[in-house]
């Protein structure tokens, strides 16, 4: 079983989620396996962080709010007025939200004429293009017009972590947009590591248009069982296969996702057709 | 931009809050705040300070009972449960600062039917070692702030993945789902950095 659905697991026994036949089972293999008790106990102190942590911001935010109360009306005897005076102060936030915005115009003066001289030459230059183009698709411009390497959902802000493994590295070239040297990193973390790092080589890869090799990252991981960026994998392969020049087979690719109601990239993949 | 409806009724307002609308917790600190702050005063002998205190620390019970799935309907008012809870709150304060434990008021009425019975108040009782229960707390802080969101919004609040892709803008629940993997991988070094 692959790190997160043990995760899952585990997450599902300790908020309760799980049945019984599901929570008896799980009792049966922690006795055997000393690594699932040692991930569930991580697990269970990770959760008292989180509980002592959000305890005391809940905490701190009825203590404000108790202040402010007290601050209105000194003593408890006053209540109704406290209400009243709370009342007061979120109808005036109510008023606040849904003032209107006075949307005139405000006059520019030549600003104006200069926008619109912009706007016309703009415009002529497009047409220039398009009709030197020929109306012809470059699959590869195509495809880097359609691709934004996807959010670094990977790694999260540690503060004062000095300490930077190889994989964190890989991240920090991603997010600075230096995917040469973080293809380059994440080629070196071993073949075995999670699909996570895989999926953002075939990112890094895609970003400097290779294609060929970007197939062949995606291609696995969109076939991974459970992954939870499979469906995401499936769309950036057929990128890949648009910018090799494969038209037809990324054609059909993308009108499959674009089928998918579910499709988190469905939207993207519609709007990559239309271009086409 | 979309208002949500304060709720006015109990059950109204207890169904949002089960439903996930947590900012809803001031709306029934403020609604019980006075009455409560009065009774604990007049009857159990509480401080000003001190009913304040251990009100808000009802709410936040009250509220972790009703997200963890223990208390999943109401069998009374919710200011009865609020002042249970903080009924038994006050008492135990009183006893930590060696006060005259006053007489039960309610003593004897409803014996066995108090709706705090019903309740989890070990959810408040499960950190007795200070300088732990300080060591924990401070971890989520290191956490960066969508780290620190996605744990706080699964584990705490109990939102379901897709809720918390919505809440937080993220592109998919695949993507939230490895998010949060890899915020409580992140938060299990911090807390544990042999590991």
């Amino acid at each position: 079983m692959d790190k997160d659905k043990r995760q899952d697991r585990i997450d599902d026994h300790l908020l309760g989620r799980d049945s019984r036949e599901d929570r008896l089972e799980l009792e049966e293999e922690l006795a055997r396996n000393a690594d699932l008790r040692t991930e569930l106990a991580d697990t269970e102190l990770a959760m008292a962080a989180i509980e002592l942590g959000e305890d005391r911001a809940l905490k701190a935010r009825l203590q404000a709010l108790e202040s402010k109360l007290a601050d209105t009306t000194p003593g408890t005897t006053a209540a109704p007025r406290v209400e009243a005076k709370v009342a007061n102060l979120a109808d005036r936030r109510r008023r606040t939200e849904t003032r209107v915005v006075d949307m005139r115009r405000r006059r520019k003066g030549n600003l104006n004429l200069l926008g619109y001289a912009a706007a016309l030459l703009l415009a002529l230059a497009a047409g220039w293009w398009a009709f030197s183009a020929g109306g012809e698709i470059n699959p590869g411009q195509l495809a880097m017009e359609s691709f934004e390497p996807y959010d670094n959902i990977a790694t999260g802000t540690v503060r004062g972590n000095d300490e930077q493994t190889l994989e964190a590295a890989a991240f920090a070239d991603y997010d600075a947009g230096n995917y040469e040297a973080a293809a380059a990193k994440f080629k070196e973390l071993p073949e075995s590591g999670s699909n996570v790092n895989r999926f953002y080589l075939g990112q890094s890869l895609l970003a400097q248009r290779q294609y060929e090799e970007a197939l062949t990252v995606f291609r696995p991981l969109m076939e991974a069982s459970g992954f939870p960026l499979a469906k995401e994998s499936a769309f950036y392969h057929a990128v890949a296969q648009l910018g090799s020049g494969d038209i037809n087979v990324a054609r059909s690719s993308l009108t499959r996702i674009s089928e998918s109601a579910s499709h988190p990239l469905r939207a993207e993949a519609k709007a990559l057709l239309a271009k086409m | 931009m979309k208002v949500k409806n304060t709720p006015k009724e109990d059950a109204e307002l207890f169904e949002a809050i089960k439903s996930g609308r947590h900012e809803l917790i001031d709306e029934l600190y403020v609604r019980h705040r006075s009455a409560f702050l009065t009774y604990a005063q007049r009857q159990l002998s509480a401080t000003e300070d001190d009913a304040a205190d251990c009100f808000q620390d009802a709410v936040i019970a009250f509220y972790k009972n009703i997200v963890s799935g223990r208390l999943t309907e109401l069998t009374c008012g919710i200011r009865t449960y609020l002042f249970a809870i903080g009924k038994r709150m006050v008492y135990r304060k009183n006893q930590q600062r060696h006060r005259e434990p006053p007489a039960d008021p309610d003593a004897g009425i409803g014996l066995g039917n108090d709706p705090a019975n019903e309740l989890d108040m070990s959810l408040f009782d499960r950190f007795e070692d200070d300088h732990r229960k300080a060591m924990l707390a401070t971890a989520l802080g290191k956490m960066g702030d969508t780290c620190r969101q996605v744990l706080t919004l699964f584990y705490y609040h109990r939102y379901p993945i897709e809720s918390i892709q919505n809440a937080l803008g993220l592109s998919s629940p695949g993507a939230t789902r490895i998010k949060k993997m890899r915020c409580l991988d992140k938060l299990k070094q911090i807390i544990t950095p042999s590991k």
